[in-house]
């Protein structure tokens, strides 16, 4: 895999969009802004994805994480309506936890030195991708030409990984009930049960 | 990387205007220049359009409800959108003092972004008319209507007042909801298609020489009601519902702001009619359009995008007279009918859609191969009477059935508890 | 006069000759993004989301963050499914796309239950913060 050019470019773009935004997500005082600065850190995550073309794992990140499930967190941020934190944003353990992350950051790194020893950021880039270059496949319909992508994530998915699917499908059934279960007031139970 | 963007390179008849071939390199014309004109164009007629829909939906309610409508600005009122325009942009653009500022200012420009960034892959007609045709159409638009919601959200919680949060939470909960059956009204259509590329939903549709809308009438419905739902209007427009919230999330907002919202709010509506019109009205096929004109030809093209302009008019009316004819549901109606009806109507016609297709290739009707379907003329009958026969009316029984039992939404109603009941527990 | 809209093909199809020297080799591969770069970009959100959890207050906020870290190990999926791809000329290739799909799925169910849980404490204690969940504490 080597991104050159304007891909490169385009990188360095999303991935200083990516960290900026992260490091003022979990700084931001109010939740919301906490919400739309991740929003903006997962769509350009999203755009990473597409250059390494992954366009469906980039569709689904953002159908999925941001119009589904940060649109959730935004909902109940609003529900719960949580003001009084604006004067003291982080707990006891601030010093601990920041401690703690440095070591952590060190230690990816150290990893990351390690498994590429003297070879960092200059591994050998391999072989150019033979399957998805144009072909011009009349037996193709136009955009299955240029990138199969989506085709080959739906027959691996329903094939190869059914099991998983299925267990995925049910880890989502249990989240319902259990949310359902617990979002529920005392007053709502007496007038179902 | 910009090939997977722009695969329908420029035409002959642009690519050969001599000021732009002696200067400039052939690759820059298709990937770049062309792109450029064709976005350029496509953001001129819509907006411009959107403008004149505003005077359409207040000339069409005139006629409903037997009024004239604006008439004093040009011929005939003709020139209203423009005046409308002048008027928002000058007015005075106020922030609330306790607004969420940055946020306010973000939201309408999140609303409108989402709205216009859709318009790029959608099929406006054969050939060169498309601007891109990338692999995961559909799933890109669904992803970006999505984040369209954001904008209402984060708009009526910046601007810290009781309606506009009231209207963004509803139309949070409202959205969300319909958004789910909005897919899975879709994905009945993918069956046949076989691809999530909107160019490539039209051309499998001209190739199979049908409108998908015969083989998924009950999958049409759904997304119909629920585009309906997505795009806040009435009966569904609760979240600026002017008779409880004021105007909802937008109420806030004066000037710019607010014309960015409103719209948004049209560019949605166009945008969901034109899916409608892809993958379930065949887009810009129409039979004997390609024994009219020579396929591939500029009169062609040119043709291909009136029929679609055509079809998406047709739909775009059909959103004022629903509109002007319905009165608003309740919101626990507005819930029942999501959660309740559409949804589980969404999952049976995926189901029954599947057991068609699947039935019809065990009696060698219906043969799929290379990821197309090819289908006998007595596998057109099957699967178009089925539908018809078979899924709508099965569907609606079985929810009725199911539903007759079901507790209702609204609990209000049920406070005062029978004696018998807690007697019996 | 040079055409300034030649260049950008150039751009698009810039290639660097294979370097020698180590500084060479620091700048070709600063300049040709490889997969480090996305094991680099990954660890640096995977820890900036662990400081979150560790350090915030604000329930919700801990839970965006480790969104965040899903985020990241996501990266990390996707570019190494990328990575064998290409080495595999397509042999098992979008195996890590969908693992990534599974933990998306994994982690709206997470957030789901996640925030109910959160609903059902506001309504007990009218606070989100973390420090004032110490019923447990002795």
């Amino acid at each position: 895999m080597k991104l050159v050019g304007l891909e490169a470019v385009l990188f360095y773009l999303l991935a200083v969009v990516a960290i900026l935004f992260a490091i003022f997500m979990i700084t931001a005082r109010s939740a919301v802004h906490s919400a739309l600065l991740l929003i903006s850190t997962l769509v350009a995550t999203a755009g990473l994805y597409l250059l390494v073309h992954a366009e469906f794992v980039a569709g689904v990140q953002i159908l999925i994480y941001v119009g589904g499930v940060l649109v959730l967190f935004i909902f109940v941020i609003m529900l719960v309506n949580a003001k009084e934190e604006d004067n003291k944003m982080f707990t006891r353990q601030l010093l601990i936890g920041g401690a703690l992350t440095f070591f952590l950051g060190l230690g990816i790194i150290a990893i990351l030195l390690q498994t590429q020893k003297g070879n960092f950021f200059t591994l050998a880039s391999p072989a150019p991708p033979k399957i998805e270059q144009a072909q011009n496949n009349p037996n193709l319909s136009p955009s299955h030409n240029i990138s199969q992508n989506t085709i080959k994530i739906g027959q691996e998915l329903y094939t190869k990984t059914v099991l998983p699917f299925e267990i995925a499908s049910l880890v989502l059934l249990v989240a319902i009930i259990g949310a359902v279960r617990l979002a529920r007031e005392r007053k709502q139970e007496k007038i179902y049960d | 990387m910009l090939e997977y963007l722009f695969f329908f390179t420029a035409p002959t008849w642009f690519s050969s205007l001599p000021i732009l071939k002696d200067y400039i390199d052939p690759m820059v014309l298709d990937y770049l220049v062309w792109p450029l004109v064709q976005i350029g164009l496509l953001l001129f007629v819509v907006l411009t359009l959107v403008a004149y829909l505003t005077l359409a939906e207040r000339k069409i309610s005139a006629w409903i409800q037997v009024r004239i409508g604006p008439n004093r600005v040009g011929p005939e009122g003709l020139l209203q959108p423009l005046a409308d325009g002048i008027k928002l942009l000058l007015k005075e653009d106020l922030i609330p003092l306790k607004a969420d500022r940055e946020v306010f200012i973000i939201a309408p420009i999140i609303a409108m972004v989402a709205a216009l960034v859709a318009l790029a892959v959608i099929p406006w007609g054969a050939a060169w008319a498309t601007i891109s045709n990338i692999d995961i159409g559909l799933l890109f638009i669904l992803a970006v209507s999505s984040l369209g919601v954001l904008g209402i959200i984060l708009g009526g919680w910046a601007s810290n007042s009781k309606y506009s949060l009231l209207g963004a939470l509803r139309s949070a909960a409202q959205m969300v909801s319909y958004e789910v059956a909005m897919g899975l009204a879709l994905i009945g259509a993918l069956m046949f298609t076989k691809t999530l590329a909107l160019q490539d939903m039209v051309i499998t549709q001209e190739r199979l020489h049908i409108w998908n809308i015969l083989f998924q009438p009950l999958g049409f419905l759904i997304y119909l009601i629920s585009g309906i739902a997505e795009t806040n209007r009435a009966p569904f427009d609760l979240p600026e519902a002017e008779s409880e919230l004021v105007a909802g999330y937008h109420t806030e907002y004066s000037g710019f702001r607010f014309s960015l919202f409103f719209i948004a709010e049209y560019a949605n509506m166009l945008i969901v009619s034109a899916i409608a019109v892809t993958v379930f009205l065949g887009g810009w096929y129409l039979p004997g359009l390609s024994y009219l004109f020579t396929p591939g030809s500029t009169f062609f093209v040119l043709a291909s995008i009136g029929v679609f302009g055509l079809k998406t008019l047709a739909l775009l009316y059909l959103f004022f007279w629903i509109r002007w004819s319905l009165p608003r549901y309740r919101y626990d109606q507005l819930m029942e009918l999501s959660w309740k009806w559409m949804i589980p109507a969404a999952l049976a016609n995926i189901m029954l859609t599947a057991t068609f297709l699947v039935l019809g290739q065990e009696l060698a009707l219906i043969v799929s191969q290379n990821n197309m379907l090819e289908i006998s003329t007595l596998g057109y009958v099957f699967l178009i009477s089925t539908a018809f026969i078979v899924t709508v009316p099965l569907t609606w029984i079985m929810l009725g059935q199911i539903n007759k039992n079901s507790r209702d939404f609204n609990l209000r109603e049920v406070q005062p508890l029978p004696m018998n009941r807690t007697i019996n527990k | 006069m040079i055409n300034l809209f030649n260049i950008i093909p150039i751009l698009l199809q810039a290639q660097t000759v294979s370097p020698s020297g180590v500084k060479e080799r620091l700048l070709e591969g600063i300049f040709n993004v490889n997969i480090n770069n996305f094991l680099v970009l990954s660890g640096l959100l995977f820890v900036i989301g662990v400081a979150g959890v560790l350090t915030r207050r604000n329930v919700i906020v801990i839970f965006m963050s480790i969104e965040l870290i899903l985020n990241a190990v996501n990266i990390n999926l996707v570019a190494f499914s990328r990575y064998w791809f290409l080495q595999s000329e397509g042999k098992n290739a979008y195996m890590g796309e969908i693992f990534t799909i599974f933990v998306i799925v994994v982690a709206a169910a997470e957030a789901v239950v996640g925030l109910g849980i959160v609903i059902a404490f506001y309504r007990n204690k009218e606070t989100v913060a973390v420090d004032e969940i110490d019923l447990m504490k002795w």
